[in-house]
């Protein structure tokens, strides 16, 4: 259990870190700023605590705010994404599984990685609707809006498949010794 | 009774998600009133050295561009030297009248030199925050230019850091005049390209040219008057039909900031205790 807390504020800091410093300077043409924060609520099992993945997702929401003057935007969206996330988890794994399915974490390797994308694909997209929406309450240009959630959202898709593969590439590597 | 306990155990998330939402709400919408908000801004001391890192980091990458420019300057003054040493010895010693109204307008103020170590250009609020506060002599609403023309105004400051509010966010409105000619506006940005701000509310018989400079006007004590903004592109009629809307090419290249000055008026106190005195004896006049 408490090795389980550790693990999670490891992802925390490490996601955190890598949005802050790398990714949150990253942008094509001024538009298409990848969010990879979002990775980390996606990885709770179904057997967490609701409570707990809202609060997480609050959390973490905040910590990226503070770092880009947004205050509240990002909150509210992975608040909203923390509340989502079981019930599209649920949604998009396999019913034929036979193991007990609330242990599951999920990943590419257990929902297989058509599966993930697409659950990856919908949990990115609710995220930055609901992010440019809060920013656009003040100021509002449409086409900017469209261009910054469509090139957001496919560069979030890319690097958080990537940060996936090379997780579970790691992951198997480390079964394959023991 | 024990329904509703139940109701309330089974669905609590519900309720932690409804109050954190309305606590993000609350942020996002009271955002400049809280004077406690520093603490989810950049400009919160934990964060801001993060930033600075960053941005030493930056600066130091970018060396060998800042080498080539300082070059080029160091040539290009190197030239202006010489032909004002040239026309200073042509010159008669005593000082002309525009001379002396130059020397003037920037008596008074003092410079604080500060360091950028973060900024924005792409959102519709961009702030940046520099190394300076409180302790160095940097306060709320002190001019901030650099070495283009005015980059913004002084929101906040800390013990150590401070934040801006640049020309290019929605919220900036910086009084300006047409340089020779004396109308003033207000300058305002729509959130589109950090490159350009609106000039609004210049009366329509004012004769304006594309390619005029644009100026502060030192109505208010935050900026001297004279300070470059930019040139006019374009003149359109304002939306309201009632005055002239100017498209100004801002003299600022704010997606390069890194050196800027915090301007400050060391007769401020003076002046505002003065306004503030004609304000109350106005009142007991009435």
């Amino acid at each position: 259990m408490l090795g389980n807390f550790f693990r999670r504020l490891f992802y925390f800091v490490l996601l955190l870190a890598l949005q802050v410093l790398i990714f949150n300077h990253v942008q094509i043409l001024g538009y298409a700023t990848p969010m990879i924060c979002l990775y980390f609520i996606l990885l709770f099992p179904p057997s967490a605590s609701r409570t707990v993945v809202v609060a997480w997702g609050f959390l973490m929401g905040l910590c990226q705010d503070i770092f880009t003057n947004t205050p509240g935007m990002n909150a509210a969206a992975l608040t909203l994404l923390g509340l989502l996330q079981p019930v599209l988890y649920k949604a998009f794994l396999a019913k034929d599984s036979d193991e007990d399915e609330s242990e599951l974490l999920p990943s590419a390797r257990v929902m297989g990685w058509p599966a993930f994308l697409r659950y990856l694909l919908v949990a990115v997209l609710i995220q930055q609707v609901v992010f440019y929406l809060l920013e656009a309450f003040s100021f509002f240009h449409w086409q900017d809006m469209l261009i910054n959630i469509l090139g957001g959202s496919l560069m979030s898709l890319l690097f958080i498949a990537a940060i996936e593969s090379v997780r579970i590439g790691g992951a198997s590597k480390q079964q394959g010794r023991a | 009774m024990h329904n509703l306990l139940e109701f309330l155990k089974k669905y609590n998330y519900w309720f932690l998600f409804i109050v954190l939402e309305i606590i993000s709400g609350t942020l996002l919408f009271h955002f400049n009133q809280f004077q406690g908000s520093v603490w989810f801004t950049s400009a919160n001391e934990v964060v801001a050295r993060i930033d600075r890192q960053y941005a030493d980091m930056m600066a130091f990458i970018r060396l060998k561009q800042v080498n080539k420019d300082l070059t080029r300057q160091n040539i290009r003054l190197q030239r202006q030297v010489n032909e004002l040493r040239a026309a200073l010895s042509k010159a008669n010693h005593v000082p002309t009248p525009t001379e002396r109204q130059v020397l003037d307008s920037l008596k008074g103020y003092s410079l604080i030199e500060a360091r950028v170590v973060s900024n924005s250009i792409l959102k519709s609020e961009n702030y940046i925050v520099i190394d300076k506060g409180q302790d160095d002599g940097v306060h709320t609403e002190m001019g901030v230019i650099a070495s283009g023309g005015v980059v913004g105004i002084v929101v906040y400051a800390g013990r150590h850091y401070s934040m801006i509010l640049p020309t290019i966010n929605v919220k900036s409105n910086i009084s300006c005049r047409i340089r020779h000619s004396n109308y003033f506006g207000s300058l305002q940005w729509d959130g589109g390209s950090s490159l350009y701000a609106y000039l609004n509310d210049v009366p329509r018989y004012a004769k304006i040219k594309v390619g005029d400079y644009v100026e502060t006007s030192g109505y208010s004590t935050v900026f001297p008057s004279g300070i470059f903004v930019g040139r006019v592109v374009s003149v359109d009629n304002a939306p309201d039909g009632l005055s002239l809307q100017m498209k100004v090419n801002l003299s600022t290249d704010f997606g390069a900031l890194s050196d800027v000055c915090v301007v400050v008026n060391d007769e401020r106190a003076e002046l505002e205790s003065l306004q503030l005195h004609l304000m109350k004896s106005g009142e007991n006049a009435q």
